[in-house]
């Protein structure tokens, strides 16, 4: 009978790792909270949280925008080259697809390639529907998919600081990096 | 021996993971095919969007509905979700003064908190235009608009104030499709509510540019004389997900053949540990 004791702590704290939930090290307004998975252009899964530990810009995108998107991207590409090497060094970019169904990691790969994309800094994700719809509440983005591929959305950038909190939102270059170098 | 085959039976028991998991199925109702007609159609969109089959609770999730949920699902209590996930009002009013029913609709509760508690369920929030297609319906009509005297019921109760009490589910009859309370109780969460697009000018918010959205084109309203859309469509555009307000609760959906919770396909590889 002495292995019943053992086997009934094994069997707790079996329970207490499914029934409590990890204390998170986010704080409260940290986009890290979200635990969607999401695939990269190479077909790799992430997790948001994987780019903690240093500034990330966030943009919503889709591929066959052809109207603010390629701006917005000109717009960060403009923002990368006013960074300072140590800067570059711990600041990524996602641009997370709003239209999941047609950018699978194949087709950010090959747009990527096409805007000569820098992919050691920045990624392309490719999430599920309902994810990418969480998502942009979450950053208090709005988009519509208004038919032939065509989606409606706003344009603005995010800025999260090293844990996850939103640190900048808007098209200012200016004030992208203010916020970037603040404390 | 009795004693001994319980305490197999507890550690048996015990051990499940998780729980015994969700609820029993809600109270959802089929509902036909059809097309609504969207307030504010874009440039690409028909103006009258057709809307698959589909499933909706026959009421609001209640006070009863969503205090299982959290009784089930720990990290929903009040006090543990991320501001992330909800503002300080989150259940606010289970702390206060206020008698509550179990019949009354839930409310105090932010756009994430509705859609885990749906996911809870294996069900999901009704889109803007599911919910807005089953909202067009009258007693006796799926256009409610026929009726001259609907407008103004809708109207009647949108004047009424915020602090009024909150009445419970059922309390009045229900549409032509079977289901309770779209008016008259409470606004309710969709699952894009962030999709309606208003520009600044019209709300007198400088703040929100035109310029600030491709696509948009000229948005023009169907039927300006529908001024309950009006209200409807300008009070999505106002909320923020994390809104956890008074008068503000939410009810399930689910596709009329649910595969998995959320679609599109994806192709998966591993990560490689970083």
């Amino acid at each position: 009978m002495k292995w019943l004791i053992p086997l009934a702590l094994l069997c707790n704290a079996f329970i207490a790792q499914a029934a409590e939930p990890d204390p998170a090290p986010w704080p409260g307004p940290s986009l890290y909270h979200l635990d969607q998975t999401w695939i990269d252009q190479n077909t790799l899964e992430h997790r948001l949280s994987d780019w903690a530990g240093g500034p990330v810009v966030i943009a919503l995108i889709f591929t066959r925008c052809t109207y603010s998107c390629p701006i917005t991207i000109t717009y960060l590409q403009r923002l990368d080259a006013q960074l300072t090497a140590e800067e570059k060094a711990r600041t990524r970019v996602l641009l997370i697809s709003l239209d999941p169904t047609h950018d699978t990691p194949a087709v950010l790969a090959a747009f990527a390639e096409k805007r000569g994309l820098d992919l050691k800094r920045w990624t392309l994700l490719q999430g599920k529907e309902a994810d990418v719809r969480a998502l942009s509440v979450a950053l208090s983005m709005r988009y519509k998919a208004t038919g032939k591929g065509e989606f409606s959305h706003g344009s603005g950038i995010t800025l999260l600081g090293p844990k996850g909190q939103v640190r900048y939102q808007g098209q200012d270059q200016a004030e992208t990096l203010t916020a970037l170098r603040g404390k | 021996m009795g004693m001994r085959l319980s305490f197999w039976a507890a550690l048996v028991v015990g051990c499940a993971p998780g729980g015994f998991a969700n609820a029993a199925p809600g109270p959802l109702i089929d509902i036909p095919a059809g097309t609504y007609r969207p307030l504010l159609p874009g440039k690409n969109e028909p103006k009258k969007t057709p809307v698959a089959a589909f499933r909706l609770d026959r009421q609001p999730v209640t006070e009863a509905d969503f205090k299982r949920f959290v009784q089930a699902v720990n990290k929903w209590r009040p006090g543990t979700v991320p501001a992330l996930f909800a503002d300080a009002n989150y259940l606010s009013h289970w702390a206060g003064p206020e008698r509550l029913k179990p019949s009354q609709p839930i409310v105090h509760v932010s756009y994430f908190a509705a859609d885990a508690y749906c996911a809870w369920r294996d069900a999901r929030l009704p889109t803007t235009a599911e919910w807005e297609y089953v909202g067009a319906a009258s007693a006796t009509s799926r256009e409610g608009r026929d009726d001259p005297k609907y407008n103004a019921r809708i109207l009647e109760w949108y004047g009424r104030p915020a602090t009024a009490e909150r009445g419970t589910v059922r309390s009045q009859a229900p549409n032509v499709f079977g289901v309770y309370d779209m008016h008259g109780l409470i606004w309710e969460w969709t699952s894009d509510f962030n999709s309606v697009l208003v520009t600044g000018e019209s709300r007198g918010d400088s703040s929100l540019e035109r310029g600030l959205f491709c696509g948009a084109g000229a948005l023009g309203a169907a039927d300006p004389s529908d001024y309950a859309a009006f209200m409807r469509t300008a009070f999505r555009s106002s909320l923020d997900g994390r809104y956890a307000g008074v008068g503000l609760g939410f009810r399930c959906a689910q596709d009329a053949h649910p595969s998995s919770r959320s679609n599109a396909p994806r192709s998966k590889g591993k990560e490689p540990s970083k």
